[in-house]
């Protein structure tokens, strides 16, 4: 919570002429004053170096004596320098202290360099680049150095299997859809996408500043983890950022300390929620000079509720969570006009609680909150639709913990993930539909879209078209990708699934309509009458069916007629390529554009 | 350009919703507003038909919302309940007199039985005479001590099975943090529970535990609720405040602040091995029938106590009035 790392201004200390001993030694003038206790100089470094080691070996897992490793994450801030200088300290001891044995036998030193996140240009990265200064600090000590930079998260390696590099296809609502096949085109042409644009274009799709934080936070955290495989020990978590400021300048220190900006640098309170409740906490322990330590004791007495599925663990910062958050918040906001049913007793019935799951699992589109809430629909939607919607149906939401899930609301636009978050979806989708989703080294080096099925473009010789769609009565085609797909190409299938999607989609919404409403005006018939309607009453029903809907009928036939004089040039040039190619060897097999417009 | 409401679309949108920033049109807000307290009632099984629910009635927006919207569902939803008001008069001037004069009004309106108990009948002092004592310092504490016993008492005349409370998610999530900026972990894991029991078989609940008090406010205002708002006179509680004035920070930057508090206020338990405070004090407790067996509050109780042996006489003398006006009470229970 508290940003610890901040630099400290450390005043001289001679202000405390009020002529108190040190409560420790009792005999030398105090010079220190630590929330209500005054220490002179040699007993405050005895009194900080015995919390610190205490802590330590607390904390310590196994007892197997003095064979474990430790790794420290210097940032260089003031902090996790003095944590260095303590484990060094104490991991080699002085001679007349020999007695002492240390828990670790190898200590490493590991840096992630954040500049990429915080700066716009890359002359300032560059510039501001904390690598270098904190390789220097760490040559100063006997120990091996990994210098890594936060976009390296994009790395394949940087996941469980140590190679992961598909690219899972997360569709959003459906208005979103079109910018995911856009974000996929990109994919495909500009493969060469650095980790590091990839990292800015992700943080440049996320509207809040908290957000940002604590995704960079979750990455960097993740960086360590694959580097160590540990766990994680935090022997400073009581020591007041005072304390480590005396600390660092009576050791010399001070001098030695690189000053990491953060995005909330420079920044006003309100930027963030970290930032305001540091300010908060800073504030507070003013008045109340003890908050800070009771915040830490309290934090250490509380364990995750026991509702919590210790088992499963957050795609993006890898911590526990409780199930079913959606169906709690969905209780708690609600965003549409549903009825709970007025059964004759509302209190006795669980089977009511069911009402807002159903929504979820009758409709790909789901409750317009944000971006993210989002049906997983992880396959090709419009050839599978029906499949989809009888298979067990694993929401993006349930692969996240309600922090990183409140955060997701805060990213605007369709954005890539590092691999390690598409490695976990994909292996919590195979954990609950038992689907059999191989991932296969020789894939590693094509991305593509992993589905349940492995359903891939790249297995069909030539377009497919499958069998009508029951609602949409439309016939779905399944565009033939050669191997040497050229950029145009590309955009040129793309465009075309695209409208397609665009013309099933509006022909199952309206059919679904039509068929609905079919049925309850023949019921109402029926009711009055007690016979079926006859055709004379079906036309009214038909001839005012159709005055309804006719905005919206107009709607989407200048939509079609649009994208059809759309099409026509990049029909008219992908049909000169294709003429060109395929010509002279007579071995057409395509279908041509006019007779595939014509089908659908 | 005026834009449609998000649900259902139909209606322009006067309303951007505190909670989710959606803009929505007011029958809308009215009805989701209402239908998130029918189902945090409903998912916790608050209630069962038939039984008597007392509304703890201050006369102020929470309350008065409460008392509206529970009267609503109860007639929409056929709860089968049997509603109560229920005020107590800490008697204090320029505050609590004028919000009963609301808590009256709305008795005509909404057509509820209701009852006031107060603190000279059941402690023969009023809180201006309290503070005239010990000072401005700490009287709030007492003061809600007082309260929660006075709410019980009234029931018990009454018969109630359960009192619901107008605590609204801001107060939950006020009360989250300041439990943990305190240390005060034995409430820090009861203060996200949305019923407990008291002593005896009354419950209390809060039924607008997740419900934004800018919501509220919003709902009074546009049902043109009849409410009274003023601070109460005494000064209020400072710890609070620096809470509350956190809170509203939070809720500016991300709206959903408030709920992932009380999210994360359920999400987390207390170690096993963790002692809670006890003070040793339980049966001092049991017998004197205290809630909020608190250490602070023990001491607070104690040091009103030592007052009132101070002042032996007057103890002696309201000791006596009290006994006279509960017995005079359990008398005149079924009168109204």
């Amino acid at each position: 919570m508290c940003n610890i790392e901040e630099p400290i201004l450390v005043k001289e200390q001679a202000t405390l002429s009020t002529g108190k001993k040190c409560i420790k030694c009792k005999v030398a003038n105090a010079t220190i004053l630590i929330r209500y206790s005054t220490y002179c100089k040699s007993c405050f470094q005895h009194v900080f170096v015995g919390k610190f080691r205490k802590n330590l070996e607390k904390s310590r897992v196994t007892h197997s004596g003095s064979d474990e490793k430790a790794m420290v994450a210097l940032s260089g801030g003031p902090s996790s320098r003095c944590l260095l200088q303590l484990l060094r300290d104490y991991c080699e001891p002085l001679p007349h202290e020999i007695s002492k044995k240390s828990i670790f036998n190898e200590v490493k030193i590991c840096h992630v360099d954040e500049s990429v996140a915080i700066f716009d240009d890359q002359e300032k990265e560059k510039e501001n680049s904390t690598l270098h200064k904190v390789e220097l600090i760490a040559r100063k000590y006997n120990y091996e150095f990994i210098g890594l930079r936060l976009e390296e998260i994009f790395s394949p390696e940087y996941t469980s299997i140590g190679f992961y590099d598909n690219v899972i296809e997360v569709t959003f609502d459906d208005s979103k859809r079109t910018q995911a096949k856009e974000l996929l085109s990109r994919i495909y042409t500009q493969s060469s996408l650095s980790n590091r644009e990839k990292l800015k274009s992700l943080l440049g799709a996320i509207s809040s500043l908290t957000s940002k934080e604590e995704l960079l936070w979750h990455f960097k955290l993740c960086l360590l983890m694959q580097m160590a495989h540990v766990i994680i020990l935090r022997p400073m978590k009581d020591m007041l950022s005072k304390e480590i400021g005396i600390y660092n300048r009576f050791t010399g220190l001070v001098d030695d300390i690189v000053v990491t900006p953060t995005l909330t640098s420079m920044m006003p309170a309100k930027s963030s929620i970290e930032k305001l409740t540091e300010d908060f906490i800073v504030g507070l322990e003013k008045d109340y000079p003890s908050t800070v330590s009771t915040i830490a004791r309290t934090g250490a007495k509380l364990k995750p509720s026991n509702l919590i599925n210790l088992e499963w663990s957050c795609a993006v910062c890898m911590m526990p969570y409780k199930e079913g958050i959606k169906n709690w918040q969905s209780r708690i906001t609600v965003h549409m006009k549903q009825s709970p049913l007025p059964s004759q007793s509302p209190f006795a019935s669980p089977s009511q609680k069911s009402t807002p799951m159903d929504y979820h699992n009758s409709s790909c589109q789901c409750a317009s909150n944000g971006s993210c809430c989002a049906a997983n629909n992880i396959s090709d939607q419009q050839y599978n639709h029906h499949k989809q919607l009888q298979r067990p149906n694993l929401e993006i939401s349930d692969t996240l913990c309600y922090a990183c899930l409140v955060n997701m609301r805060d990213i605007k636009s369709i954005v890539e993930f590092p691999p390690y978050v598409a490695e976990a979806i994909v292996q919590k989708i195979q954990k609950a539909t038992n689907a059999t989703v191989t991932i296969s080294p020789t894939r590693l080096k094509s991305k593509f879209f992993a589905t349940a099925e492995l359903y891939s473009h790249k297995s069909l010789k030539t377009d497919y078209v499958g069998i009508p769609d029951k609602i949409s009565n439309l016939r779905p085609i399944k565009y033939y990708i050669p191997e040497n797909e050229s950029p145009q190409d590309i955009e040129w299938r793309l465009h075309r699934e695209r409208v397609d999607q665009l013309n099933h989609q509006f022909w199952t919404i309206n059919n679904k309509l039509f068929i609905d409403e079919k049925q309850e005006y023949e019921d109402q018939i029926k009711l009055k009458t007690g016979r079926k309607p006859t055709p004379a009453e079906m036309s009214i029903f038909y001839k005012d069916f159709l005055d309804k809907a006719y905005d919206r009928q107009m709607a989407y036939n200048k939509q079609w007629w649009k994208e059809n004089i759309g099409m026509l040039v990049p029909g008219g040039k992908a049909a000169i390529r294709n003429f060109r190619i395929w010509m002279p060897k007579r071995l057409r097999t395509r279908i041509s554009f006019f007779e595939k417009n014509a089908s659908s | 350009m005026s834009r449609l409401c998000v649900i259902c679309k139909e209606e322009r949108a006067s309303v951007k919703r505190p909670k989710t920033g959606e803009k929505l049109c007011r029958n809308c807000f009215y009805h989701i507003f209402e239908t998130e307290v029918h189902c945090t009632i409903t998912d916790n099984k608050l209630f069962k038909s038939g039984d008597r629910v007392a509304i703890a009635a201050s006369g102020g927006k929470d309350s008065t919302v409460l008392a509206h919207v529970m009267k609503t569902l109860n007639d929409r939803y056929d709860y089968g309940l049997d509603l109560f008001l229920l005020s107590v008069d800490e008697g204090i001037t320029g505050y609590r007199d004028d919000s009963l004069e609301t808590v009256k009004r709305n008795q005509q309106q909404y057509n509820l039985p209701l009852k006031i108990v107060s603190y000279s009948e059941l402690y023969g002092w009023t809180m201006d005479e309290i503070v005239k004592e010990v000072g401005l310092k700490n009287n709030c504490t007492f003061c809600g001590v007082f309260r929660r016993q006075a709410l019980d008492r009234g029931a018990v005349m009454l018969n109630i099975d359960h009192i619901v409370t107008g605590h609204n998610a801001d107060d939950i999530a006020e009360t989250v943090l300041m439990n943990i900026l305190r240390g005060d972990i034995a409430r820090l894991e009861r203060c996200t529970e949305i019923c407990t029991t008291g002593d005896g078989r009354i419950r209390r609940s809060k039924p607008f535990k997740y419900a934004y008090e800018k919501e509220i406010v919003m709902y009074a205002y546009f049902k043109k609720l009849d409410y009274f708002s003023t601070e109460c006179v005494y000064s209020p509680n400072s710890y609070r405040g620096h809470a509350r004035a956190f809170l509203k920070d939070l809720e500016a930057i991300r709206p959903s602040a408030i709920i992932d508090i009380i999210y994360s206020g359920e999400a987390f338990q207390i170690k096993q091995d963790v002692k809670l405070p006890t003070q040793g004090a339980e049966s001092w407790i049991a017998e004197r029938k205290i809630h909020g067996e608190m250490p602070e509050n023990i001491a607070t109780m104690l040091h009103f106590d030592q007052l009132q042996i101070e002042e032996g006489s007057r103890k002696n003398e309201s000791d006596k009035d009290k006994k006279r006006e509960e017995g005079e009470e359990k008398g005149e229970k079924n009168e109204w």
